[in-house]
């Protein structure tokens, strides 16, 4: 059964800028919605074998992609793809892991992050021709911190971000253990909200006419 | 009296052919008088019916005299109406029964004259009054759920343009089928809102456009996504002294069960953990086959394909599980261990929907429609590709190929109708299918007893299963259950070993439940369970029992069975009262009868079960009962085993405590005690059989021992947080036959501790963790090695019987999921982490050629599972 429209014998504008679902709503800032990152940069790399004690520290480079959503305000929850390259002549060490990771904002720019998944590691120093090639398969734990920039931010939220960051990885697999130290630079992409999840005035707030 | 002429009054009335009406009084005061005279009581003068007929009005001015009552003296004509129709003479005699209020001067009534205009008018027909125009609907909509397309009741609607002083505004309210609708509203911009309680607000714009109707749907996303908000069910009320029951929705994301719900009854406490690539389920020390898995109360033979990942029946299908670790009802039998009951989703869908799931193990589809408003169908199927992935994953130097790789489907139909209320009737069609061909390469070196080095098996079964519920009152139902199927098993070698069993079984079931009195409820039914079987074995007589610390027999010497359509009628009968005789107290007192037609054997099983509510939030429990189940098939059959073989007994004693604190969250501990008796153990006997003395094999001198407590904490769905706690401490012990000495049972765990949760994350994710802690697994020492100068291999030299563990196993996983809701579909996906922390967990130990040297078997590595679902 349809209902007839009623007359609003009083209307009151403003209140429709905080509404009932106004406890979920937010305003719009910067970190919000989802977000892709992408970080490179350079460190260095330390391993340990479990026959050979540790192994001299090498210089590498890497790279991460970062997948994920804010969640509560300051909280936010993705995947990381990380990869490292490191050696010299005649000699290759590579890494990589896939795992989940959660960051927390600490004031307004900066960013520490916590992941834990899979990876492995593999080192190949073809200097000593009967040595064989190192490495492991297992766990792979990454930590960052990041100072935020947001040189583009946009009036409903979002925006592009960019980022020096520290980042340790470490892979304790079985026999072997990869270290991972680097500083770089990333880009975040921040998608931002849709206007039914900001606390926006009343001329923003509603969607326009298609 | 003084007559005095004071001033004159025009009085006007009007006379209507069908009536007269008040005469509206117009007055010109006389200077005089206090008060007017008013008139009281006016009399209509009839309509002179020539002038009727003419059309003729008129007017006739009368002269009235009023005494100082108000009473009329005199009336005279001043004026008259047109001569000859009788207008005058009509006038005067209306008048003169006119009664007045009379009028006043100085305080005083005085009698007065007036003059009074009498009108004639002829009554025309009221004027025809147009109706106003219909309110024209010029805008619609039609408010929905994002993601379910679930119509949104109730919902407020507004719409309102301009601001302060121009605002503008109209609202409605959506029907049951989410529909709202608003009339004439003017051409132009509007802005439109509705607000659900639960929901992100809808906020959008709509331009009307004058003489067309604007319609629109709007998807309005829930805050927080997730089917089981909007399940209301009633609790089942508890009786038995453990049960436990999981509902699907609220299971199927905890870690480590890659989706599947009935993985989760892993978790459970008095449920062994059982090594990954094993769907045994093992509860309170009872072997795997002591424990009876039932869909809808109708045995089943298997709960999961192979390698345990999967169960046979999928989320879709399943409303949820009751698990029985012991002291179950008398409704169940058979079985000396536990009971698994699959329960079948009830089907209400609205419209047509399912999902679609793919995982790195396999695919699945489920569909469920409404046919009519009183029928719903739904139809399920799922296809493994682990055959494809282990192709990619297993490395060539592996000495294992498979020619099939594991592979499994299964599928399901079920339709239910409910033709009037007191009346359903549910069909339920499933089944399961899996396969494997293995090919060893130097099948000598990886097993020094290998006598083969190609395997082939495969395992089926179906069941078709029709449910007639009759309730006509909340005091009576009966409720009749008619299953046939089929059970296929079968392995075969190139070393010529052969297993074939071939199963046609049917099982009907009728159970009447009738409450007598507020105080008591009986529940009886029959269980008939009906076999045909086609069997053809070849194989080594002995194979690999319960505690025997490696394969026994002949690996050489084969022995033959072939048998066709040897029938098997298990019929039983079962009864209990519900007594609730007051004080929260609940006694049920059961009594089940089974006669076992492969044994010849009829055995009464009585059981008893006390819940006592001591207080709002505690209750108090024990329960004891007898158990018997028939031995496993090879044991009866005469080439293979013992067919004088009686069934096999358990006494079940248990006690213990529920207490509730908060409604959503409960402890249960439970002491239990179980008396295995007259179980099936090896013998060395030797018994005369038609006339030759011939191995007895088995006898059912084998008794066992389990004794522990349970604990589980749960915390259900609520605040969006949903896990438990589990911990078991027992000890299972075997005395086999002959001996003196009791044994650890294989399956004997001394710890098992639990903790899962998963937590529901704004935005629609979910994490879950769970992490195990158990006992070490148990193994057999070998003390040594002799060469067999035959077969030029060595054989072990067992030690005692699972005297030794393996070190303990501890396991963490994770699980992450997140879900997209799009305006009628919901994508999810998520992540299982097994094993986060790679712990390598020792399964057992193997040796080399010789038996001299020897290393743990490991289990799973840090493992990703990563699947995606779509729901409509």
């Amino acid at each position: 059964m349809n209902l007839r429209s009623l007359p609003l014998v009083l209307l009151v504008v403003p209140l429709f800028a905080h509404d009932a679902a106004a406890q979920t709503l937010v305003p719009p800032g910067p970190r919000q919605g989802y977000f892709v990152a992408l970080a490179g940069g350079g460190g260095v790399v330390i391993n340990r074998d479990e026959e050979l004690g540790a192994l001299p520290t090498w210089p590498g480079g890497g790279g991460s992609l970062r997948l994920g959503q804010a969640l509560a305000p300051g909280w936010s929850l993705g995947l990381f793809l990380d990869f490292t390259a490191a050696g010299g002549p005649r000699r290759d060490g590579i890494g990589s892991g896939l795992g989940l990771e959660v960051g927390r904002q600490l004031g307004e720019a900066w960013l520490v992050s916590a992941g834990v998944g899979l990876g492995f590691a593999r080192l190949d120093d073809r200097r000593d021709a009967e040595a064989d090639a190192l490495g492991g398969f297992g766990t792979r734990v990454r930590l960052t911190a990041q100072r935020d920039f947001f040189p583009w931010t946009r009036p409903l939220g979002g925006g592009l971000a960019l980022a020096p960051l520290v980042s340790v990885e470490l892979l304790p697999a079985d026999g072997f253990a990869a270290l991972t130290a680097s500083v770089g630079l990333q880009v975040t992409y921040w998608s931002g909200l849709p206007r039914d999840r900001l606390v926006l005035p009343l001329e923003q707030a509603y969607d326009p006419i298609d | 009296m003084r007559a005095t002429t004071l001033t004159v009054l025009l009085l006007a009335a009007a006379v209507r052919s069908a009536g007269a009406e008040d005469p509206p009084p117009a007055s010109e005061p006389a200077s005089d008088l206090d008060k007017l005279p008013v008139l009281q009581t006016f009399v209509a003068a009839p309509y002179p019916e020539q002038a009727k007929a003419e059309g003729l009005e008129a007017t006739v001015v009368l002269l009235i005299d009023i005494d100082a009552e108000g009473q009329v003296e005199g009336v005279a004509v001043l004026e008259p109406g047109p001569p000859g129709y009788g207008f005058d003479e009509a006038a005067v005699a209306a008048a003169q029964q006119f009664v007045f209020e009379p009028a006043e001067a100085g305080g005083v009534a005085v009698p007065v004259q007036l003059t009074y205009r009498y009108r004639f008018i002829l009554e025309t027909p009221p004027a025809e009054v147009a109706p106003p125009p219909p309110p024209v609907e010029n805008f619609a909509g039609l408010l929905l759920e994002r993601g379910t397309r679930t119509p949104l009741p109730g919902v407020r609607v507004t719409v309102f343009r301009g601001e302060g002083e121009e605002a503008r505004g109209f609202e409605a309210f959506s029907d049951r089928d989410g529909r709202f609708a608003f009339f004439d509203l003017e051409p132009g911009a509007w802005r439109v809102l509705a607000e659900p309680d639960g929901f992100f607000p809808l906020r959008t714009s709509e331009e009307l456009v004058a003489g067309e109707k604007t319609e629109a749907t709007y998807f309005i996303e829930r805050v927080s996504q997730n089917p089981y908000d909007v399940l209301v069910e009633a609790v089942r009320p508890r009786k038995e002294v453990s049960r436990t029951t999981l509902a699907t929705r609220e299971i199927e994301k905890i870690p480590g069960a890659a989706g599947d719900p009935l993985a989760v009854v892993q978790n459970l406490p008095s449920v062994a953990r059982v090594p990954t690539g094993s769907g045994d389920v093992i509860v309170r020390g009872s072997a795997p086959e002591d424990t009876r898995i039932f869909a809808d109360g109708v045995e089943i033979p298997v709960a999961f394909h192979f390698g345990g990942l999967r169960s046979v029946v999928p989320a879709g299908l399943l409303e949820a599980i009751d698990f029985y670790p012991g002291n179950f009802s008398a409704y169940y039998g058979r079985a000396t261990g536990g009971i698994l009951d699959l329960r079948s989703v009830r089907l209400a869908p609205e419209d047509l929907g399912g999902y679609v799931d793919v995982s790195l193990l396999d695919t699945s589809l489920f569909l469920e429609a409404p046919v009519g408003p009183d029928a719903a169908i739904a139809f399920g199927a799922r296809r493994s590709y682990i055959d494809g992935v282990l192709a990619l994953a297993v490395p060539d130097d592996v000495p294992v190929g498979f020619v099939t790789a594991p592979r499994y489907y299964d599928g399901q139909l079920l339709f239910s109708w409910r033709p009037a209320p007191a009346h359903s009737v549910t069909a339920l069609i499933f089944g399961s299918d899996d396969q494997v061909k293995l090919a060893f390469d130097n099948a000598g070196e990886t097993n020094p007893q290998a006598v083969f080095s190609r395997l082939q098996a495969r395992s089926s079964f179906y069941r078709s299963i029709l449910t007639w519920r009759y309730a006509p009152s909340e005091r009576f139902e009966n409720e009749l259950r008619l299953s046939a199927g089929r059970n296929w098993l079968g392995f075969s070698t190139n070393g010529g070993f052969l297993f074939d069993l071939n199963f046609y079984t049917n099982q009907t079931r009728n159970t009447v439940r009738w409450q007598l009195h507020d105080r008591l409820t009986l529940r009886a039914g029959l269980d008939v369970f009906f076999n045909l079987a086609d069997t053809e074995i070849r194989l080594p007589r002995g194979g690999s029992k319960e505690g025997d610390p490696a394969a026994v027999g002949d690996a050489r010497q084969l022995f033959s069975v072939r048998s066709e359509g040897e029938l098997f009628l298990s019929p039983a009968a079962f009864v209990e009262a519900e007594l609730t005789p007051g004080a929260g107290l609940t006694v049920i007192p059961g009594l089940r009868v089974d006669h076992f037609g492969r044994l010849g054997e009829t055995t009464l099983d009585p059981r008893l079960t006390v819940r006592w509510a001591l207080a709002e939030q505690w209750t108090a429990k024990g329960g004891v009962g007898l158990f018997h189940q028939e031995p496993f098939f090879d044991e009866t059959d005469a080439t293979f085993g013992n067919p004088a073989l009686g069934p096999e007994a358990a006494w079940h004693y248990s006690l213990g405590a529920e207490y509730r604190p908060l409604p959503f969250l409960s402890a249960d501990a439970t002491l239990f005690y179980k008396d295995l008796r007259a179980l099936v153990s090896r013998t060395d006997r030797v018994v005369e059989r038609d006339g030759q003395l011939v191995p007895l094999l088995y006898d059912n001198r084998g008794r066992g021992r389990v004794y522990g407590a349970e604990l589980l904490v749960r915390h259900e769905l609520s605040r969006n947080f949903f896990g438990w706690l589990s911990y078991s401490l027992s000890r299972a012990e075997r005395r086999d036959s002959g001996s003196r000495s009791w044994r650890l049972f294989d399956f004997d765990q001394t710890h098992i501790l639990t903790l899962l949760g998963t937590y529901r994350l704004p935005e629609n994710w979910e994490v879950g963790a769970r992490w195990r802690l158990v006992s070490g697994n148990l193994t057999t020492p070998v003390v040594g090695a002799v060469l067999n100068a035959d077969t030029d291999t060595y054989e072990p030299i067992p030690g005692r019987v699972n005297s030794e563990r393996v070190g303990a196993f501890h396991q963490l996983d994770l699980r992450v999921d997140k879900r997209w809701i799009y305006e009628s579909w919901i994508l999810g996906v998520y992540l299982d982490l097994q094993n986060v922390y790679n712990r390598a967990n020792p399964e057992g130990v193997q040796y080399n050629y010789d038996y001299s040297q020897s290393e743990a078997q490991q289990g799973l590595p840090l493992l990703a599972i990563f699947g995606l679902r779509a729901e409509f």
